[in-house]
């Protein structure tokens, strides 16, 4: 044991507390920097000599709670997910517009029914007649209005993952590169530290744009997965999100998962070794921005569009589909002839039928001339029931034989030409029997007769709901319906759907059909729509259908919105828990501070009681 | 959005008060607008029911709108009414009352009147309410008369007016001989006979019935019979064609037959032409009896067998060998193109000068039926003259204002002394006095207008309805009809116009009048009252739901806002408060 020995212990002791000073200063500097984990001394004790141990600075450790970072992480995705969807919902229900007023879809439909009730009280009067055809035009403009307002979020939801594709790539090759930092470093070198903030920053930043799960190795390198499997970063290398963004989506804008069919952006991921994965195809993203931009782009809001589109169409067929029965064929074998002359892409020809056991069934054939269309979906709601496409564009034999080859043996009915008709009989086994064939077919004229009209058309095209291969027709109506161009060159068609002999002015048939059609008749809607189901089609009268899918969208929006804030209390409480022990607490480190004042006082005495030792040993020599 | 910043050292607390705020502005903007949110996902669960009943409440607003402009048109179509059925009696008064005194013109006082009422009844008519026509029926833009000048004047170009119209119908039922196309003859030296000149034919007076007391006379009166040039064969039909008094035609067909004894609507074929035709005949007259029991005319036959003619009425009297004694009577009996009848009647008599209605018995059956003829002939000239000419005008203006109208058939050789059929007018050649909508159905039904989902109003009206046609008839004929100052008969003419328009004019129960178009309406605003007061009770009930889901309270959200105030005060002095408990603060500086 020597002096000197004691003086070198109090000096490492000076040296740890310098060290430990420093590092309180620097959480104390950094008590505000985002990322930053407050940072505590590791030290030890080395024997220098036969007694007494100095001590030794090993480096620093980050007060991290682990496990509460990757919960962290998890709801990270969960919540910016949730915060997004209410968000996006949130803007859907300004495009419904504020309710009572005008400007919202319920609004100009009431107007355009009482436009038509007060036609029908002055029928023939000019002013009448146009205002009906301006709150046709307002309820049509609205339709555009909404549609624009759905695709608008639709085209800032491809944005807004184009951006996070972005972000995300940056955070990738950022958190490779500190991996690679990482590499020449022990895990308690105070350098490595702050590479293992900005790591943690990196990953949390990609934790809010997806759902991932971070590794970390005993080496300190960490790999990222998405939850789904997918690597993100593998140690040194990071692989590669790529986004082919559009640059504005129409309603038409699908994504498919055929390349060559898809028209708005699909992400694909690189892997180091090149394979290339599309992430929305095989589902990989399943949370945080990304996944609710996809959820949104591809679901939600094209429902919203389904919805508006639907009552476009039910809009404009309502008013302009006329229902045709055949005239009856006495037998035997019996049925009915059918003018197929007037059935449209998208019209239909309709036989009813029942079987041996005399259960009705009924068969809607409707026209698909697209070849690349067919077969369509069966659509009926009852099973009984079969919906089937036939290509028309052939002629009434070619008709005739594909009604034949499709229906004509498993319904026992013999389909055949009788003239220009379409004659359907049963084929004589009394395993069926007719009971009623009709078509629905869509008026072309303003005055044909019949007190239907084609009052809104597809831009200038007559709707008909065509379905081709590429898309039906019904498939964005809401966006490009308009009031008939030709109605709107004469007005006087409202009341007049004669013209030999001429309508009388007072006769109010075709205000009061038109009217009926929107106030009371009910119709059938596509479960695509959200409402209803393939089995148990909502059916309705067009009201009560927009008030069914402005309900649906109010309660999912407000859904999300309170699903977010649950979410947020989530978040906050783990960020908060989380903080609790990363963070830097002021007071701790100031007692920390006084502690190491303290500590240091009593080193610097241990060396001046040394040195007096020293002095006390020199002058006793003397 | 959850907090990342450290500021306060403390994220929930941040949140809270972030939270708060927001809480805060809402409140503020409730408070101002008075709606709980400016989206449908802010206004909570009930929005769906606000967005039905609102939907129903437009509809309410417009049934509303719809009633108002109704009950307008209403009103002014009552008044309208109410004007004409004062017309209707005015008319009638004069015609009841007014003095035969003619003018220069040929007209009474009463008639002149009847022509200032008829343009204002015209005038009536083409009222409108705002800017539809009341009585045109569906064309409700189209103005329903024509102008009273044009009705009675034509228009000078070829279109005849009622004037012409009436003066044609005249020389048709007089005849040339002006006997009202009946010929009177001798058939034997004891015997007059009297018959229609032609047959069918829809002109003249038709003989109806004769009976005499004519002491030792035989009276014979034979309908019109059909007489067959060959027997028909089984299957052969006849139709017969009948105008009756309402103007309304009506056919019967008969069908000849070997089946015995022949089903109704059938006749057996006999052994010969005349036996056949001698059951054709007993067949029409049991038919015509079913079918019009009263004031028919036969104005049409047509056969599937060739060779069909008609022996026209007549009756005669036969004196025999012994004279008729003082008197003893005969009397014929007319029915008149308007539907009366008048009879003549003429009473033996030995008196000299021998009076009025009556004949002379002379020294041998001889000379009193030479008497009798001419007494016939002389009264059956002055009933021509005097109700014939009444009733033919009556009937030229219900055939006038009939759609389409009728007009003599003038083809050659016809002309107006000898036509026997009538024909349609045309728009070139006759005065169309209603242009609106002549639909076949219910007048009312031609405006219809819907005033509940479930409940519609009829309120439509035409001009040519029977009860006003035949209100505008009676008016137009006496405004129409002129009687020469100088013609002795003219005094018996005004008399029977006079007393056939107020007949006319009186309510025939059977017949519609105005009072019941006037109900008609007023049922109409009966329906529509209670719809009202229905849609009232509705309407209270939908705008509280919309309130209920809309709309907030004031003193609620003001409570709210105050609480919440206080809320944000605490937070705010725990954050100060929190912000200031720091070591850093309690440390020497030095």
């Amino acid at each position: 044991m020597s002096l000197s020995s004691a003086l070198s212990i109090a000096m490492s002791g000076l040296r740890a507390n310098q060290a430990a000073l420093s590092i309180v200063s620097g959480n104390v500097a950094n008590v505000n920097t985002p990322g930053y984990v407050a940072q505590t001394l590791v030290q030890d004790q080395i024997v220098s000599g036969s007694t007494g141990s100095g001590v030794r600075v090993i480096g620093v450790n980050r007060t991290l709670d682990t496990f509460v970072q990757s919960q962290l992480r998890t709801e990270n995705a969960g919540g910016a997910y949730a915060d997004q969807i209410a968000s996006v919902l949130g803007q859907l229900q300004n495009v419904y517009g504020t309710p009572g007023e005008s400007g919202t879809l319920e609004a100009a439909y009431n107007n355009f029914t009482s436009a038509l009730q007060a036609l029908s009280a002055s029928s023939g009067n000019q002013a009448a007649q146009s205002s009906v055809l301006n709150a046709a035009q307002a309820l049509a403009q609205q339709l555009n209005a909404t549609t624009s307002g759905i695709q608008t979020l639709r085209s800032n939801a491809e944005q807004d993952m184009s951006v996070s594709v972005t972000q995300a790539n940056a955070a990738m090759t950022q958190i490779a590169h500190l991996n690679q930092k990482l590499q020449s470093l022990s895990a308690q070198d105070p350098a490595a530290a702050t590479l293992m903030d900005q790591r943690d920053t990196a990953i949390d930043q990609l934790s809010k744009l997806m759902d991932i799960r971070a590794v970390t190795d005993s080496t300190n390198q960490t790999s990222v997965f998405t939850t789904s499997g997918i690597q993100l970063v593998g140690g040194v290398q990071a692989s590669t999100l790529s986004f082919n963004a559009q640059s504005s989506l129409t309603a038409s804008s699908q994504w498919n998962a055929d390349p060559g069919k898809s028209s708005v952006g699909t992400i694909m991921c690189q892997l180091p070794n090149g394979a290339k994965i599309d992430m929305i195809a095989s589902q990989a993203i399943n949370s945080g921005q990304i996944a609710a931009d996809v959820q949104l782009r591809d679901k939600t809001l094209v429902q919203a569009q389904n919805q508006v589109d639907q009552m476009a169409a039910t809009l404009a067929s309502a008013l302009s589909d006329v229902t045709t029965s055949g005239t009856a064929v006495t037998g035997p074998p019996s049925g009915f002839d059918t003018d197929l002359s007037n059935v449209l892409p998208g019209n239909s020809f309709n036989v009813t039928y029942t079987d041996s056991s005399n259960v009705s069934h009924s068969i809607s054939v409707v026209r698909v001339d697209d070849p690349t269309a067919l077969p369509i979906p069966n659509t009926a709601a009852n099973p009984n029931d079969t919906v089937i496409g036939v290509n028309f564009s052939g002629g009434l034999a070619s008709i005739v034989s594909q009604l034949n080859t499709q229906i004509g043996g498993t319904a026992h009915l013999t389909f055949s030409a009788s003239g220009s008709l379409l004659r359907t009989v049963d084929d004589g086994s009394s395993a069926s029997t007719v009971t009623a064939a009709s078509t629905t077919t869509t008026v072309q004229s303003l005055a044909s007769g019949k007190p239907q009209l084609p009052l809104f058309t597809d831009r200038a095209a007559l709707y008909t709901g065509a379905i081709t291969g590429t898309a039906s027709q019904i498939t964005g109506l809401a966006g490009r319906i308009q009031v008939n161009a030709a109605l709107l060159a004469d007005p006087s068609k409202l009341t007049v759907y004669n013209t030999s002999p001429v309508t009388p002015a007072g006769d109010t048939t075709r205000s009061d059909f038109l009217y009926d059609q929107l106030t009371s008749a009910t119709f059938s809607y596509s479960p695509n729509t959200g409402l209803g189901a393939a089995a148990a089609p909502f059916k309705g009268t067009l009201p009560s259908f927009l008030q069914q899918f402005v309900s649906v969208q109010s309660s999912a929006a407000t859904t999300a919105q309170q699903v977010a804030q649950g979410q947020d209390v989530v978040v906050n409480t783990l960020q908060e828990k989380f903080n609790a022990k990363a963070g830097v607490n002021i007071d701790t480190e100031m007692t920390n501070l006084i502690a190491l004042q303290n500590s240091y006082a009593a080193n610097a005495h241990v060396m001046s009681v040394v040195q007096s030792m020293m002095q006390t040993l020199l002058q006793a020599q003397l | 959005m959850a907090i990342n910043g450290i500021s306060f050292g403390n994220t929930i607390l941040g949140g809270s008060i972030q939270s708060l705020k927001a809480q805060m502005a809402d409140l503020q903007n409730q408070l101002t607008s008075g709606k709980k949110s400016t989206t449908y996902s802010g206004m909570g669960a009930n929005e769906g029911f606000a967005i039905a009943a609102r939907s129903q409440l437009s509809n309410i607003a417009a049934f509303t709108d719809t009633m108002t402009k109704i009950t307008t048109n209403i009103e002014v179509a009552n008044t309208s009414l109410q004007a004409l059925a004062n017309i209707g009696t005015q008319l009638q008064t004069a015609a009841n009352s007014g003095s035969q005194a003619l003018n220069s013109a040929g007209q009474t006082a009463g008639q002149q009147t009847a022509v200032a009422e008829f343009s204002s009844m015209v005038g009536i008519l083409n009222t409108r309410a705002g800017d539809r026509y009341v009585f045109s029926g569906s064309a409700i833009y189209t103005q329903p008369v024509a102008s009273s000048d044009l009705i009675l004047d034509g228009n000078g170009a070829g279109q005849a007016g009622l004037k012409q119209v009436i003066s044609e119908r005249n020389q048709a039922d007089l005849g040339s001989s002006g006997l009202g196309r009946v010929t009177i003859a001798s058939p034997t030296a004891t015997s007059v006979s009297i018959a229609e000149d032609a047959s069918p034919s829809v002109y003249g007076m038709k003989l109806s019935n004769v009976t005499s007391s004519l002491t030792g006379a035989t009276v014979t009166n034979t309908a019109a019979t059909v007489n067959l040039a060959s027997n028909p064969s089984d299957g052969d039909t006849f139709n017969f064609a009948f105008l009756q008094s309402d103007g309304t035609s009506q056919t019967v067909q008969l069908t000849a037959t070997t089946t015995l004894p022949p089903p109704t609507g059938s006749f057996a074929i006999g052994a010969s032409a005349a036996a056949t035709a001698t059951n054709l005949n007993a067949a029409l007259t049991t038919a015509e009896a079913t079918a019009s029991p009263y004031g028919a005319q036969l104005t049409g036959v047509s056969s599937s067998a060739a060779g069909v003619t008609l022996t026209p009425a007549q009756a005669s009297v036969d004196l025999g060998a012994t004279n008729p004694v003082d008197g003893d009577q005969v009397s014929f009996t007319f029915s008149l193109p308007d539907g009366t009848t008048e009879s003549v009647q003429l009473t033996a008599s030995s008196e000299t000068p021998t009076p009025a209605g009556s004949f002379a018995i002379g020294a041998t059956p001889t000379a009193t039926a030479a008497n009798l003829n001419a007494a016939l002939t002389n009264s059956i000239g002055t009933l021509a003259k005097t109700s014939l000419v009444a009733a033919s005008a009556i009937r030229a203006a219900h055939d006038f204002f009939d759609s389409p109208p009728q007009r003599v058939d003038v083809t050659p050789p016809a002309t107006l002394a000898t036509a026997t059929g009538a024909v349609n007018g045309t728009p070139a050649n006759t005065v169309q006095w209603y242009t609106g909508d002549a639909g076949t159905g219910s007048a009312r039904a031609t405006s219809t207008v819907r005033v509940d989902p479930s409940v519609t109003v009829q309120y439509g009206m035409r001009a040519n309805e029977d009860a006003i046609r035949s209100l505008v008839e009676s008016a137009a004929v006496l405004a129409a009809v002129t009687t020469s100052p100088t013609d002795p008969n003219g005094a018996g003419q005004v008399s029977s116009l006079n007393a056939r328009i107020a007949q006319n004019l009186s309510a025939t129960p059977g017949r519609q009048n105005i009072q019941n178009v006037q109900s008609d309406l007023a049922n109409a605003q009966t329906v529509m009252k209670d719809a009202t007061a229905r849609q009232k009770l509705t309407q209270a009930t939908l705008q509280n739901i919309v309130d209920q889901a809309e709309t907030v309270s004031t003193d609620q959200v003001a409570s709210q806002l105050l609480a919440l105030q206080t809320d944000l005060q605490a937070s705010y002095q725990t954050t100060s408060m929190l912000s200031q408990l720091s070591l850093v603060k309690f440390l020497p500086l030095g």
